[in-house]
């Protein structure tokens, strides 16, 4: 979907076109790595805010896509680190029955897509980057700002996770 | 790419459907934001410059403060107004101790040495450098007096040995005082001029910038001894110091 937004300030306007023509895609990789719709929105805003509040929209153009997923899969990571401190209150949550309309919503999804948003978030990143995104391997580890051994590494772990989560759904 | 591969992939695939569209008010909301970011950006960027470039000045003044003392070091520099020249003690000379004469050419033991209008046999006007220091670098105390010379108004108010006067001192050139004398560099120094009975009496202090610091802190104490000792000559007074090590000679 494309927006049409007009406005006279040319860099506003610049920066319009900028989320236009980049947001779909964020959104997209946004929610492949959260798996939650409202999510992604507000991590796609918030890296775009962060990498074109930096003005590297203007340095380099053409890595701006780059700069941007790099930061959507930062600020993923970063906030599955601060749920971490909400865990407790988060484990009380799950214990309590879950509402039907969610439940049903659940089992419209398949096992394998439960299975990746269940991965732990850097071999779910790895995962979406190198199968999702079509990245190379030196382009996924420099999002990771890791190296291509390191990326294989956790390519082959969340394989093998997923692997053995699918055989034992299958059991 | 293998089959679990594979099914990774269309996984993935199938749920991108799923992910959220935008709208315009998105778009509006991310650049309001992103604007508001750039101002904070740019702000921030302004301070930290700023605080930058003040703690680099700040800095260097320090270093050129460490380098060469500050008017307030010596002898006595104080904010206008001066205290009266009277309210400052004139320390009568124990005559005994006072050699009657200002250190010659050879090498001189400390002691207090004194200067009454002439400096030592080639000069009038005292001069007397670290000749026998280790040094690396030379410091130059010189002493003149001359009735008709005029105090400079421009320069910080300083006591020299009980009487008001100015101070001044300068960066990267030789003061006034200094333009005959053979120096052959053309660093800092300091001035101090004071009106003693009538007669102007120029203390001029010239570093070389290797000089240590010592040996400049050395210069400085010197300076600061200085008093008054009427005496019936020309000029109704000599002044007597304090040099402190034997490193000091007028060669």
């Amino acid at each position: 979907m494309r927006a049409t937004v007009t406005t006279d300030d040319p860099i506003t306007s610049g920066l319009q076109d900028l989320f236009v023509r980049h947001a779909p895609a964020a959104l997209r990789l946004a929610y492949c790595l959260s798996g939650d719709r409202e999510g992604a929105r507000d991590l796609v805003q918030d890296a775009f805010v962060r990498v074109a509040g930096r003005f590297r929209y203007m340095r380099q153009p053409d890595e701006f896509d780059a700069y941007l997923r790099r930061t959507i899969v930062n600020l993923h990571a970063s906030r599955l680190r601060r749920l971490k401190v909400e865990r407790s209150s988060l484990a009380r949550e799950a214990a309590l029955p879950v509402p039907a309309a969610v439940e049903e919503e659940h089992e419209v999804r398949d096992e394998m897509w439960h299975a990746i948003l269940g991965l732990p978030p850097r071999q779910r990143a790895a995962i979406v980057l190198r199968y999702y995104e079509d990245l190379s391997e030196r382009q996924a580890a420099d999002v990771l700002r890791c190296s291509v051994g390191a990326l294989n590494q956790l390519v082959v772990r969340a394989t093998a996770n997923l692997r053995d989560h699918i055989g034992e759904e299958a059991r | 790419m293998n089959d679990l591969e594979h099914e990774i992939r269309d996984a993935l695939r199938r749920h991108e459907d799923d992910a959220p569209t935008f709208d315009a008010s998105d778009a509006r909301r991310a650049v309001d934001r992103t604007r508001q970011r750039q101002v904070l950006n740019v702000a921030g960027v302004g301070i930290c410059t700023l605080v930058f470039v003040i703690g680099l000045v700040a800095g260097l003044n320090a270093l050129g403060r460490d380098r060469f003392p500050t008017a307030l070091d010596s002898p006595t520099v104080l904010d206008r107004p001066c205290p009266s020249p009277t309210s400052v003690a004139t320390p009568r000379p124990d005559d005994a101790k006072v050699r009657d004469y200002w250190p010659d050419t050879n090498r001189n033991p400390p002691g207090l040495y004194s200067w009454d209008g002439h400096g030592d046999m080639y000069h009038l006007e005292g001069f007397m450098h670290n000749g026998y220091s280790h040094r690396p670098g030379e410091v130059s105390i010189f002493i003149g007096g001359d009735p008709e010379q005029l105090i400079p108004h421009r320069g910080q108010c300083a006591i020299v040995a009980g009487y008001e006067g100015t101070y001044r001192r300068f960066i990267g050139k030789r003061s006034p005082s200094l333009h005959q004398s053979s120096l052959d560099w053309d660093d800092s120094s300091e001035e101090w001029m004071v009106d003693i009975q009538g007669t102007t009496v120029t203390i001029t202090l010239a570093a070389d910038p290797r000089t240590p610091e010592a040996q400049v802190a050395d210069a400085h104490e010197i300076i600061d001894s200085i008093y008054v000792d009427p005496q019936d000559n020309d000029l109704g007074f000599r002044l007597i110091f304090t040099v402190p090590t034997n490193d000091w000679d007028s060669g």
